[in-house]
């Protein structure tokens, strides 16, 4: 058995050692770069056309993409970083940068922001590829996250329809109208929104940071009365059901069971083919004033990319951040551009753009530069929010809980 | 009594098919009648669009071949060396025999999930990434199949190996011309098994090939599974068309199926 | 003459031993040694025993550990229970056996990690067809497959439902092998259906029960598709198995030295849990 094991082992060896061959992108001055994304629906032939054109421009350089569901990204690409396998640029949300910057699989890309190209770009696009003072990413979209509602349940319910509520008072007041227990079940055949609290865009921090709260200083007295005021409309007033996901709140609200949704522009195009009579508006401003989540991404570079493609990247990164690539990314994927100077009437062609763009100002990125974001958000806030929301734990003290969960995590 | 037989089946075969049926029915309706409420499961509406617009939203045929050649490949590999190792944990007897059936038994317990990451690692290191060697080789054998296969050898008369041996035959010939032949059903009921474990799998050519040409249909289908968006339609007409051969494999050897498994016996 | 049988014997099993020395072993080994490290990239820490011993002091694997349990002590029996039920209604004259036996098989042909989907559709608690149904009838699902308390159980179900078919061939194959006179004698000596039952079938069915209950509790053990498409292991962490709680600890957050730990717990688990089970049914086990 034991020597069983061991030739195992030495065959094992040789056949890495003599297996590994040195696959280098750039042959006949011809530079490949691999690129993965996760933009699996609607924006992605936008973002192929993009490369597509890229590649006809540019005959020194082919970008070769593979799309993959962001799950599968994110489990594939650490193993692949570490392995030599990695991709050469990635695109991905701007909560991630941190963890793999911390890693020191990204290379910086300090050079690249120079004082003109930052200036015509969404400042809360840029900080966001900081991580301990270093530019790791350059920004490639940034939406900011609105208030979807359904325009026939909201007069059903005598609201008016161009009027969405704009502070936290009057939506509060509208969902509980929205909100009808009609065969006095107990369990309301139509919901005032439906807020999902896993898999997904992530809305509860927009509900913390309205109230002068945040995921960093969860105890505090704004984030302890946040969570409360918007737990209690949960368990008690029943205005969204519990443990959803991303997906299942789309679908309640694509069916008429919930009258409003936060959500990102990439729902418009389905739930307009859905037929739902429905508008987009600023998620209401809370006491601390209107805020919302930024739905942001950027491109990495691969810390092992030799020069040739360092360089090749970076010209990638202009290419994209012009201003005729933007307007055609906006006008294909419906998310506002990363530049200020885009205007509305570049973005004609699809109309939620600009609708979308009218409060890139108030978008806010979650979380920036945070190594340990994912653990911080999946494992410790989600699941203290699922808990308030069952009632199966009271609100004080699952935050203080979880803001020492937190406290080691969390970086400067 | 027989009401009560005939009524359970019923129920019980409604129920087993109920998502089935669903899936096919989503599968011809329009991507925003899928999701609807009251829901029904009647169409709500049709189209036969998913099922052509599958095959431009991701290389369909390219990636029926690859599933087609990872599956078929590993049955046929993993089939002959399984029976080459079961023919001789089942008929011959040589020190360290107990140590290696052990081994296999104890391949048997080990979630696939503890050796991913180093043997994703040991790939990359080869170069075996979205490579058919890559996907195929390191299945070429499987516990279960070495067990079950010995199980099966162990109930075929010894005589008969003897009479073939004093005949001048070598062990390879015994395996060949004698336990081989006898072993119809035992091998096509685990060649199934194989095929239809590969065919539907998900994390294993997901995890080892990263090019969306050299990815099997569910990895490929995955892509429908976007974290915003999900796109049904299409996401079932590509599972129903991923179903159809394995029902059409299951329905032809359906019979000899089960007389496969019977003559192994499991005992 | 005797080493050259040996020498045989090994060429026979070389091609296994080469696949299984190179690709299974020498990955386990790599998993092992990490298990003793606090590893993420890189070479990593030994921490010797650390990673085992942190293991019994957090929540997250003993709430990992007890879903895992509750669901295969859950679903085992249930399913091969099942499986043995639907065995002998269709091992005896019915009218349709062929149509009953494909449709109860045909959820093992099928990817768990597509059906998933449609059954997480079917039993969304506001809008699936299955939980609107049962709200006609007057059943109230409540938050259902949402519910902290009750999502496992929906997560068994959907367990059972794909490998009852499967474990009830093995039994319609065991059933094959009891030779009729048996039952012709029973039934001689005056013995109902009952007794029949529990005098000839189940003792003869030793063997094939034996074979099932391991290969269902090792799967129950490893339970991890629905559980990944239908509730990611929620809510806050009800239905989270130490599979689903390996790839969490080792595939996103990569603490590899952490979850080859936790890995190997479950392989120690499941490898008692076979010996045990060997042991019980072989004392009980008839043979004939």
């Amino acid at each position: 058995m034991k020597r069983l094991l061991a030739l195992a082992v030495v065959t094992a060896l040789t056949l890495t050692a003599c297996g590994s061959a040195d696959k280098s992108g750039t042959s006949g001055g011809q530079v490949t770069l691999t690129f993965w994304n996760g933009y699996t629906g609607p924006d992605r032939p936008a973002l192929e056309g993009l490369v597509k054109k890229f590649n006809d421009t540019h005959p020194g350089i082919r970008i070769e993409m593979n799309i993959m569901t962001w799950d599968v990204l994110f489990q594939k690409l650490l193993p692949a970083y570490t392995s030599g396998n990695g991709p050469d640029l990635v695109a991905f949300d701007d909560a991630h940068i941190g963890r793999f910057a911390a890693k020191g699989v990204l290379a910086p890309l300090d050079d690249w922001f120079t004082a003109e190209r930052t200036a015509t770009l969404v400042k809360p696009a840029v900080e966001a590829t900081l991580f301990k003072g270093k530019h790791y990413a350059v920004p490639m979209t940034f939406t900011p996250i609105l208030m979807y509602y359904n325009k026939k349940l909201f007069k059903d319910a005598g609201l008016d329809p161009g009027k969405p509520p704009a502070t936290w008072q009057e939506w509060q007041s509208a969902l509980k109208k929205l909100t009808k227990d009609t065969n006095g079940d107990g369990r309301p055949e139509q919901y005032g929104t439906a807020l999902p609290d896993h898999q997904t865009i992530q809305v509860w921090p927009i509900l913390l940071w309205g109230n002068g709260g945040d995921l960093l200083s969860l105890n505090s007295p704004q984030s302890v009365q946040a969570v409360q005021q918007w737990s209690d409309l949960v368990s008690k007033d029943r205005i969204s059901p519990t443990g959803l996901g991303g997906a299942d709140a789309d679908k309640l609200f694509q069916t008429g069971k919930a009258a409003t949704n936060i959500t990102g522009p990439w729902m418009t195009a389905g739930f307009k083919e859905a037929g739902l009579d429905f508008g987009v508006a600023m998620v209401p401003a809370g006491p601390a004033g209107a805020v919302t989540l930024a739905g942001a991404s950027s491109f990495v570079l691969n810390a092992r990319s030799d020069a040739a493609k360092q360089k090749a990247a970076k010209e990638w990164f202009t290419f994209w951040n012009s201003k005729e690539s933007q307007i055609a990314w906006s006008n294909g994927s419906g998310f506002p551009g990363v530049r200020t100077d885009v205007t509305p009437d570049d973005t004609k062609a699809n109309p939620y753009v600009a609708q979308f763009a009218a409060h890139s100002e108030k978008a806010r990125v979650l979380l920036p530069g945070q190594a340990e974001f994912r653990k911080i958000y999946e494992e410790i806030f989600e699941p203290a929010v699922q808990r308030v929301t069952t009632g199966e734990a009271q609100v004080q003290q699952a935050l203080d809980e979880a803001a020492k969960a937190i406290a080691p995590l969390s970086g400067p | 009594m027989r009401v009560l037989k005939y009524g359970a089946l019923l129920v019980g075969a409604g129920l087993v098919l109920l998502p089935l049926v669903w899936m096919v029915v989503a599968s011809i309706t329009p991507e925003a009648a899928i999701v609807r409420y009251p829901p029904s499961l009647l169409p709500g509406g049709f189209t036969t669009d998913h099922y052509t617009q599958i095959w431009e939203r991701i290389p369909f045929g390219r990636q029926f071949l690859n599933t087609v050649v990872f599956a078929g490949g590993v049955t046929a590999i993993s089939l002959l060396l399984d029976s080459l190792a079961a023919y001789a944990l089942a008929r011959m007897d040589f020190p360290g025999k107990n140590a290696v059936f052990v081994l296999i038994l104890l391949l048997l317990m080990i979630p696939p999930q503890v050796t991913l990451v180093p043997l994703f690692q040991l790939l990359s290191s080869l170069d075996w990434i979205n490579t058919y060697q890559g996907l195929i080789v390191p299945r070429a054998t499987n516990a279960f199949g070495i067990f079950f296969l010995r199980q099966y050898f162990l109930t075929i008369p010894r005589e008969l190996d003897e009479a073939a041996r004093i005949d001048g035959s070598s062990e390879f010939g015994i395996y060949r011309r004698v336990i081989l032949p006898l072993s119809g059903p035992a091998l096509l009921t685990l060649g199934l098994f194989h095929f239809m474990y590969n065919w539907n799998d998900l994390l294993w050519p997901l995890v080892f090939t990263t090019e969306t040409d050299m990815q099997t249909l569910p990895a490929g289908l995955a892509l429908f599974m976007g974290e915003h968006v999900i796109e049904y339609g299409l996401l079932m007409a590509g599972a129903v068309l991923t179903l159809l051969p394995m029902v059409a494999a299951f329905l032809l050897v359906q019979r000899r199926f089960i007389e496969g498994i019977a003559t192994t016996g499991m005992k | 003459m005797r080493a050259r049988r040996t020498a045989t014997a090994y060429a026979f099993l070389a091609p296994t031993l080469i696949v299984v020395g190179v690709f299974m072993v020498w990955p386990m080994l790599q998993s092992l040694a990490d298990s003793f490290y606090d590893k993420s990239i890189g070479p990593g820490i030994f921490v010797g025993l650390g990673n085992y011993t942190k293991l019994l002091g957090d929540p997250a694997f003993l709430i990992a550990l007890r879903n895992t349990v509750f669901y295969a002590v859950a679903a085992t029996p249930v399913a091969v229970a099942l499986a043995l039920g639907l065995a002998l209604l269709l091992n005896g004259h019915v009218r349709g056996r062929g149509f009953f036996r494909s449709a109860l098989f045909l959820p093992s042909v099928v990817s768990l990690g597509v059906v998933a989907i449609a059954w997480k559709f079917l039993l969304d608690p506001d809008i699936g067809l299955v939980t609107y149904w049962l709200r006609g009838l007057g059943v109230d699902v409540g938050d259902g497959v949402r519910d902290a308390d009750v999502a496992m159980w929906y997560l068994i179900g959907v367990g059972v439902w794909k490998n009852a078919g499967f474990y009830m061939v093995m039994y319609l194959a065991g059933l094959q092998t009891i030779p009729r006179m048996y039952y012709e004698a029973a039934t001689i000596d005056g013995a109902g259906p009952w007794q029949r039952f529990r005098k000839v079938t189940w003792p003869l069915l030793g063997h094939t029960t034996m074979f099932v209950f391991i290969i269902a509790a090792i799967a129950a053990l490893q339970v991890f598709d629905q559980i990944f498409v239908m509730t990611r292991g929620g809510p806050h962490f009800a239905t989270e198995s130490l599979v689903y709680l390996v790839y969490r600890k080792g595939l996103q957050d990569f603490e590899f030295g952490y979850a080859s730990a936790i890995a190997w717990v479950l392989v120690l688990i499941v490898f008692v849990l076979s010996l045990a089970q060997n042991v019980f049914f072989s004392r009980r086990a008839v043979r004939f």
